[in-house]
């Protein structure tokens, strides 16, 4: 994959020479669209979410992941927090958690995601 | 001028449920990450994401982004609005079109059109279409020559209007 960075700051300053105006943003963008063919399941609704709350490697930074039609497989059954919380031994949950916390991830602030704090459930069905 | 650019590259997911409607999933990585990896990782998640959520995924996009946090004053008389339009041709003989915005006075001659061979527009012109180039259009196909380079005004939005526009 070519080095988009580099040919973009030698354009901008070739960029610089052609215009009046000042650059003051560039961004590099690698866009990609899923080729197999997926339907949504029925009765999905973005609205109804789920968020991860993370805690990161700076106290007091956190990391927000809110999921859209989240599937009702994946939500607390059981106790007092049924409904309100992602089962915890959900196995696609697991996955996903464990993913977050070991993979390249981070949040927007650059500071490492460590572990999952609470995880919050908002239906509107 | 100082150049920063954020402190992660951003991976975008777009989702859509039944009704149609779309939403977005944003997650970050340190912006050091090369793109390959970032985006084998972003490949991986997709399945893991694809596990929790009835909606299908559309598509995702990687960005890195840079500011310029002491940007120079740009040019008095300078207008978006007033565009360098730069034609190429591909290998493909297919046509690609770019509009410099503010296009600079000594690049556009006295028709409109824009001289080919003034400093500037000979940079950029070769910088697009030399061998070795890494642009190219939409399908990855490379641009081998300038077709035409023509100034053109673009209308002005209400933003673009001058905040001192009325009789004092």
């Amino acid at each position: 994959m070519a080095d988009g960075h580099a040919a973009g700051d030698d354009l901008r300053g070739v960029l610089a020479a052609l215009s009046s105006a000042v650059v003051v943003r560039q961004s590099v963008v690698y866009p990609f669209s899923v080729q197999q063919d997926t339907n949504p399941l029925p009765g999905s609704r973005i609205e109804n979410r789920a968020a991860l709350i993370f805690e990161t490697s700076e106290a007091g930074q956190l990391l927000s992941v809110s999921i859209p039609a989240i599937v009702p497989a994946a939500i607390q059954a059981l106790g007092p927090l049924a409904g309100l919380e992602l089962a915890g031994d959900n196995p696609a949950v697991v996955a996903l958690v464990q993913e977050i916390i070991n993979g390249l991830w981070c949040n927007p602030f650059g500071y490492d995601v460590v572990s999952l704090a609470s995880t919050i459930v908002e239906t509107v069905d | 001028m100082a150049w920063r650019n954020k402190p992660t590259a951003t991976l975008t997911f777009v989702l859509v449920d039944e009704t149609g409607s779309r939403a977005n999933l944003s997650f970050d990585v340190p912006y050091a990450t090369l793109a390959s990896v970032a985006l084998a990782a972003a490949d991986a998640l997709v399945v893991l994401i694809q596990g929790v959520t009835k909606c299908a995924v559309l598509s995702y996009s990687l960005t890195y982004s840079k500011v310029d946090d002491e940007p120079a004053t740009p040019d008095v008389l300078s207008r978006v609005e007033r565009k360098g339009v730069f034609i190429f041709l591909t290998a493909a003989g297919k046509k690609v079109r770019y509009s410099v915005p503010g296009i600079t006075d000594a690049a556009v001659t006295y028709t409109g059109r824009i001289d080919d061979d003034q400093a500037a527009v000979a940079l950029f012109t070769t910088a697009i279409t030399e061998v070795g180039a890494v642009f190219s259009d939409s399908n990855g196909v490379d641009l081998v020559t300038l077709d035409q380079a023509y100034e053109s005004y673009r209308r002005s939005t209400r933003k673009m209007l001058p905040g001192d526009r009325r009789p004092d």
